[in-house]
């Protein structure tokens, strides 16, 4: 049985995961190849002209996998932490899947931190019963790609504390948004091109996180928006970049706030601070020629 | 302390009898116009959806009047409602204004800080006298929900739409005057019958179910007075989001854990499986619900941008595509305009006739 991953949204979030279970396979998994036109020219198709650029890219991707697979792995996420959800979206995003290409064999586990680990677990287990796999061999690789995922956060986490070699700017947003190179017409590749060191919200540990969002009044409860809001009331605290580039998708419900949220605090502080709205009808040029001017200011800071 | 909170539709009316029974001066936001939503989007976030924009409107367009402290919900989420006061709080001191803001959060896993406002607005007064209020309010708040579903189901039979427009506003300001739970159901036996007593027209009206986000339905200034457009056009407007319906379902069996699947969810399940947050699995077990009972058409409406429902209106399409029902979305922002939504809704009423026809001639 071959499995379908669509290389968007939240694969970006489990990336070491997903990889690792790709290569080992105990079951015969295959990920979609990068975001392209076609494929964002197919979600368009595909979807509701009004959700946002990532969904409609998602769908893409779905696309393209549905001539080489059995089933597809969609996972229902609703949350990831206790008492924190993630966007509304992925709650829904099995039965978008359905409604979009109509019948196809999902793979979609619910995941859910309110639930006990018994649920949870019998509930993985429910989902990956077409697999035909013993659960020992299902469970090993889970525990396998557990460890990768942790490793990966290791490697990264250490990143911060380094001296930058020049300048260094946070690209925060969705991991979807800011390692989707076709979205946001290679960002994080363009500034280093720049000769500035961008870093991302998976450089930030927990711990920074925790610390930057005290600075809010209530707790934020989207897991993902958290982190953004975390790591950039982090940097405003520790000083550890010289910039700050948000990057959102046209229409994003929790973006909308993040970016109010952060640019008011920002506006009162001496590091400066770019938002970025991406959608299908962005330009890379456009996107380049602002880039290029908010390095090209970080720059000029020094000189002044 | 002179408080004030943001519209919804009605609500001010079993608001105001709340905080002027407990003993506080309320001042309630001017009506919602063509100001308030300039002021929402000048200060408000580009991207928030229309309600915190209106909210935001309400609450600058109050504290000119002198409000100092400002009543609004809180959420838990996943719908990003559940921010909107900490961001509007930013906003409105960011303006230069001077105020409380005192945020409702759900009891259930709140419990603290819903005590704290509880206390706050109760002030001097005990726990009888709250007792006693909120069931007034409560009250209110039904009686307000059943003259508008009377006049959703009288509206298109009625043959002079602007006397019954008339006896509609009188009602709901005999129900605002109303100092007692028996005379405000006095005034609402002696409303409803006086539209019942209304001259009709000789006409089986279409029935259209409206759904969507609980806002933009129970707001008549945000949907554009989508109800009274309707039922002048000769539509029966069937909705199932009603706020006491709401607060029952959501607040207190919620509280008590006694919340069940509603009708909706369970319909809506096999197509949307889970909660997306606001009202996007209603809007869809509504649309079933409609697709199986025959009604003639259903009309979604929602904040645009409001993902929620956003998820629910791809799901939707599809369903009502197969079932060969009419359905239109309408995603409202500042930039509606009356004169387009208009001409949307009339054709939208044509198809439903149409379609009438083509029933009846096989």
């Amino acid at each position: 049985m071959r499995i379908g991953v669509p290389r968007a949204l939240l694969y970006y979030n489990f990336r070491p995961s997903l990889e690792y279970l790709a290569q080992e396979k105990t079951a015969e998994i295959i990920i979609s190849s990068a975001t392209n036109n076609k494929k964002l020219e197919q979600g368009l198709a595909l979807c509701d002209d009004e959700v946002c650029l990532p969904v409609k890219v998602f769908m893409g991707h779905v696309q393209s996998l549905l001539a080489d697979v059995d089933a597809l792995f969609v996972p229902r996420v609703i949350s990831l932490e206790k008492k924190r959800y993630i966007c509304p979206k992925f709650l829904g995003l099995p039965d978008m899947v359905r409604a979009g290409v109509g019948k196809i064999p999902l793979i979609a586990p619910a995941i859910n931190a309110a639930w006990s680990r018994h649920r949870q677990l019998r509930e993985v287990e429910r989902s990956l019963k077409p697999l035909g796999k013993k659960r020992t061999k299902l469970w090993e690789a889970l525990q396998g790609a557990a460890a990768a995922e942790k490793q990966q956060r290791r490697q990264l986490a250490a990143s911060l504390d380094r001296p930058p070699r020049g300048k260094r700017v946070a690209v925060l947003g969705h991991a979807y948004n800011v390692f989707d190179e076709y979205l946001n017409f290679g960002i994080l590749k363009k500034l280093s091109q720049l000769g500035v060191e961008p870093v991302t919200v998976d450089t930030f540990t927990p711990g920074q996180i925790d610390q930057g969002a005290v600075g809010l009044s209530k707790d934020l409860f989207w897991s993902y928006g958290r982190e953004v809001v975390g790591a950039a009331f982090y940097c405003l605290h520790s000083r550890a970049v010289d910039g700050v580039i948000l990057v959102a998708s046209f229409g994003c419900g929790p973006d909308s706030l993040i970016t109010e949220i952060i640019s008011r605090r920002f506006a009162e502080s001496s590091i400066p601070l770019m938002s970025i709205i991406l959608d299908e009808h962005s330009s890379g040029v456009g996107l380049a020629t602002r880039v290029e001017a908010f390095v090209d200011m970080l720059n000029w800071r020094d000189r002044t | 302390m002179k408080i004030t909170f943001p519209h919804l539709g009605y609500c001010s009316i079993p608001l105001r009898s709340l905080l002027a029974d407990l003993g506080h001066e309320v001042i309630i936001p001017p009506p919602i116009t063509r100001k308030t939503i300039s002021l929402g989007t000048r200060h408000g976030p580009e991207f928030a959806c229309y309600p915190l924009k209106l909210g935001l409107g309400n609450f600058i367009e109050a504290l000119e009047l002198g409000a100092d402290t400002l009543l609004m919900g809180g959420g838990i989420g996943p719908c990003r409602f559940g921010y909107y006061a900490q961001v509007q709080r930013d906003i409105l001191q960011s303006l230069g204004y001077k105020f409380r803001m005192l945020v409702v959060e759900p009891p259930l896993g709140h419990a603290r800080q819903f005590l704290a406002v509880l206390r706050e607005v109760l002030g001097e007064k005990s726990w009888s006298d709250l007792a006693r209020a909120a069931h007034l309010a409560l009250v209110k708040l039904g009686a307000c929900d059943d003259i508008q579903r009377t006049s959703l189901k009288l509206r298109p039979l009625a043959q002079d739409k602007s006397a019954f427009s008339k006896l509609y506003r009188r009602a709901l300001e005999e129900i605002d005057m109303a100092s007692g739970v028996k005379a405000v159901r006095e005034a609402k036996a002696r409303s409803i019958a006086a539209m019942e007593a209304m001259p009709r027209l000789n006409h089986k009206p279409p029935k259209v179910a409206l759904v969507g986000e609980v806002y933009l339905i129970a707001e008549p200034a945000a949907n554009l007075h989508i109800e009274e457009r309707l039922g002048n056009m000769g539509v029966e407007v069937c909705r199932h989001v009603w706020i006491s319906q709401w607060l029952r379902v959501n607040i207190f069996l919620d509280f008590l854990r006694l919340r069940r699947r509603e009708k909706a969810e369970k319909l809506a399940r096999p197509y949307l499986q889970c909660f997306v947050g606001g009202h996007g699995q209603h809007s869809v077990g509504e649309t079933r619900k409609a697709i199986l009972e025959g009604t003639d058409g259903v009309i979604h409406v929602y904040p645009f941008t409001c993902t929620p429902e956003i998820v629910a209106r791809g799901i939707m399409q599809k369903m009502a595509a197969k079932a060969g029902m009419p359905l239109v979305c309408f995603s409202m922002d500042e930039h509606s305009g009356e004169a387009g939504f208009q001409t949307r809704l009339e054709a939208f009423v044509d198809i439903l006739g149409m379609k009438g026809k083509g029933k009846c001639h096989g």
